[in-house]
């Protein structure tokens, strides 16, 4: 048994905040009250003292990219998920960018096996929209589903075609699957590398105009308003994104949308010097963007907080900027940034930064409801949100070192993480 | 205000050269070209230093004027020609040859911001002689001082830039150094063809040629990519020749001695009328002459490892104080 002493319990979804202790016994929380003095000197029972720290349901990221199978040199489903621990995220769920794509059920169940083997937290596959992600035809959806994927995406290969995405989300709805777009337009991207702006004309870097971005999001949310079908927006970024979100949803659209903390943390003045590191898909933007992304958080607009979590090689980032990779890895960074951007600045309440990362994920992928409560699987992250540590990429679980934050000062630390009573991070220290 | 100019090692662009040290090379290079107007065309300062050209890429004139430079100054000069670095890492290739004891390299790349990427893992030099569509810092300075040469001057000079400015380096070059210099800079282009957030630096953004070109002291046609075409920036030529080419017609209402510029290779009947390339106002030829100076100014004070030469003269006739 372990017992969570005097932390103080955020859970949004019952409305439960307080000072409280936590029993946990096997998988489950079976006790859960301001004090549990009977269990303080019980031999049994393993105390984790939380004083002064937030204890929380497990982080959710909807959004991450374990790179296995094909890619192992950037990340696996081992190291990925312990970064994810590390971070405070007990499940996430994995795009299908993969080698092969992960296209079909047995795809599907070889994550799914290895994540049992090796992986420190739950992992959900998401599958492709369409047949081996080539935007053309349908993707064995409901097999997929049946084989224990969450949700679509064409992460890998944005939908070109209007016209197969419509009948996408259709058919997914029809099986209750959750369809994650990715919204870009690579005929307007065309060659750009970063964010149009002032800063690309003095880098002499080709431009990604804002509308590569805006116009998928807005069709998007129009087929979404026709079809009656639910859509949701990967990572986004702009302005005029936020903007057509909340028209979409005032019209009544089945839209929800997700941001990243690079994008409501940083402007796309980090490339400067030609940083690899801030090369970002989307890219990084202007600070018009990230107020109005700050603002959409705040009213609602925008559901979910993910990571966007890209590991890359160290070869791929120190490279001409133009060939560099994109991405950032950002399990490991995602909630510190989301406390030092967000709640420290008062910009969102706790309560509201927690179930942007914990219920309203959950909600998207129907992992159930994300809360505290006796009964409940006992997938718990414990962090401090008053420390401030130094962000050193050489310090990441993550195979992925690529860090737009190195050095920088972030407010809010993961001090334990469990998954399924199992305690993954204690003590700041991965225990797997 | 002298900044840097001590500790300066690399020429990456005009954008982080203080004016104080591009007025330094102007000045130098007046010495050059004088070295170079002689019978005997040798000068010692490159004397025991080696000089090594990368070239990715195409390149005629920037090549073997960085090359007779050298020579003209007694220096080690090698070139290396690639079509492409996919077979190997550009920055591997960089770091062999600062192991193999060059003092300078002279790196023409495809990529903006490569030479920016190496200079900080090599003692040698750098010198950008082209970084993608980034900068192209020693055809600026040759414009630069070619503008100076003849208009004595450049503050308050009215200078018009036509054509392809995006993709064309050494326009953003020219941008950012005729503006530390005071110019009055204004573009004109194809929409298509004009970077974003030029007029929040002070460049004056100009529908047409002819608006840009009214009252002009100094007229640069920018190449147009030759690809701009297939990608769909522009109809065809013949549209843009008549649209965004220069022709006699637009010089008409620049200033009587307004000089046509170009930095080569130019595409007659595109970027400009073959009248205009030969008529009265071009200095073309003149331009390629102050390339070999400005080569020469600009190895002489880079090639020391380590460091630039440093003004060699403050108080010269180029240096007045910035404001």
């Amino acid at each position: 048994m372990i017992l969570i002493r005097k932390g103080r319990v955020v859970s949004p979804r019952n409305k439960l905040s307080g000072v409280m202790d936590v029993l946990i016994d096997g998988e489950a929380i079976v006790k859960l009250a301001p004090e549990l003095p009977q269990y303080y000197e019980d031999e049994n029972v393993r105390i984790i003292e939380a004083t002064g720290c937030i204890v929380t349901p497990g982080l959710i990221d909807i959004h991450c990219h374990l790179c296995e199978p094909g890619f192992e040199s950037r990340e696996d489903i081992a190291s990925g998920t312990r970064a994810a621990v590390r971070g405070g995220f007990t499940s996430i769920a994995c795009m299908p960018d993969t080698q092969p794509k992960t296209c079909s059920a047995p795809s599907v169940t070889y994550i799914l096996d290895r994540a049992r083997r090796v992986g420190a937290a739950h992992v959900f596959p998401v599958g492709t929209i369409t047949r081996y992600g080539q935007g053309e035809q349908l993707a064995p959806i409901a097999e997929m589903k049946m084989a224990g994927a969450v949700a679509v995406s064409d992460e890998a290969e944005p939908t070109a075609d209007g016209g197969v995405l419509r009948n996408a989300l259709k058919y997914a709805n029809s099986f209750k699957m959750p369809v994650l777009t990715n919204c870009l337009d690579r005929s307007i991207a065309a060659t750009g590398v970063m964010n149009e702006g002032l800063v690309s004309t003095l880098h002499g870097l080709m431009p990604i105009p804002k509308s590569a971005e805006q116009s998928v999001v807005a069709r998007n949310v129009i087929l979404s308003l026709e079809t009656g079908c639910p859509v949701h927006l990967s990572h986004i970024s702009t302005e005029g994104s936020v903007e057509i979100v909340r028209w979409g949803k005032k019209m009544g659209a089945r839209v929800t949308a997700d941001t990243c903390p690079q994008y409501f943390s940083l402007t796309e003045e980090a490339v400067t010097g030609y940083n690899t590191m801030a090369k970002l898909d989307p890219p990084l933007r202007a600070q018009a963007d990230v107020d109005a992304v700050v603002e959409g958080l705040r009213d609602g607009t925008i559901d979910i907080i993910s990571t966007d979590h890209m590991p890359c090689t160290e070869d791929s980032k120190i490279a001409e900027f133009a060939r560099a990779a994109y991405g950032m890895s950002s399990l490991e960074t995602a909630l510190a940034a989301s406390l030092t951007y967000l709640y420290h600045t008062g910009k969102l309440s706790m309560g509201d930064l927690i179930y942007k990362m914990t219920a309203a994920p959950a909600d998207l992928l129907q992992l159930g409801r994300s809360e505290l409560r006796e009964g409940a699987r006992a997938d718990i992250t414990i962090f401090d949100p008053n420390a401030t540590w130094k962000v050193r990429r050489e310090a990441f679980e993550s195979k992925g070192k690529n860090t737009p934050y190195e050095g920088m000062e972030l407010q809010g630390e993961v001090i334990s993480t469990i998954v399924s009573g199992s305690i993954r991070v204690l003590d700041r220290m991965v225990m797997m | 205000m002298i900044t840097n100019l001590k500790t300066r090692k690399d020429l990456l662009g005009l954008r982080e050269l203080p004016a104080q040290s591009i007025r330094s090379i102007l000045h130098s290079a007046e010495t050059m070209k004088f070295v170079l107007s002689q019978p005997i065309k040798k000068a010692p300062h490159l004397m025991g230093k080696s000089v090594v050209e990368l070239f990715v890429g195409e390149s005629i004139r920037t090549k073997l004027s960085f090359e007779l430079a050298a020579q003209y100054m007694t220096g080690t000069v090698s070139t290396i020609s690639v079509g492409d670095t996919t077979r190997e890492r550009i920055r591997d290739v960089v770091t062999a040859i600062d192991h193999m004891g060059a003092d300078v390299i002279i790196l023409r790349h495809p990529f903006s911001g490569t030479p920016h990427m190496i200079a900080p893992l090599v003692q040698a030099s750098i010198i950008n002689a082209g970084d993608g569509i980034n900068e192209q810092p020693t055809q600026a300075l040759v414009d630069i001082f070619t503008i100076f040469q003849k208009k004595g001057r450049i503050k308050g000079l009215n200078v018009a830039l036509t054509g392809d400015i995006l993709h064309n380096p050494i326009a953003h070059s020219n941008i950012w150094g005729l503006l530390k210099l005071g110019a009055n800079v204004r573009v004109a282009g194809p929409a298509t063809l004009l970077p974003a957030g030029l007029e929040t630096l002070g460049v004056q953004i100009c529908r047409s040629p002819r608006e840009a070109v009214t009252d002009a002291d100094v007229i640069m046609s920018m190449r147009l990519r030759s690809d701009a075409v297939d990608r769909g920036l522009v109809p065809d030529e013949r549209e843009y020749a008549r649209c965004f080419g220069l022709h006699e017609q637009e010089l008409t209402y620049a200033k009587p001695d307004v000089i046509v510029m170009h930095a080569l290779p130019v595409r007659r009947g595109v970027d400009m009328s073959g009248a205009v390339i030969a008529g009265p106002n071009s200095v073309i030829d003149e331009q390629v002459t102050n390339g070999v100076a400005i080569k020469m100014a600009v190895l002489y004070m880079f090639a020391k490892k380590g460091g630039f030469y440093g003004d060699p003269d403050p108080e010269g006739p180029c240096c007045q104080p910035e404001k």
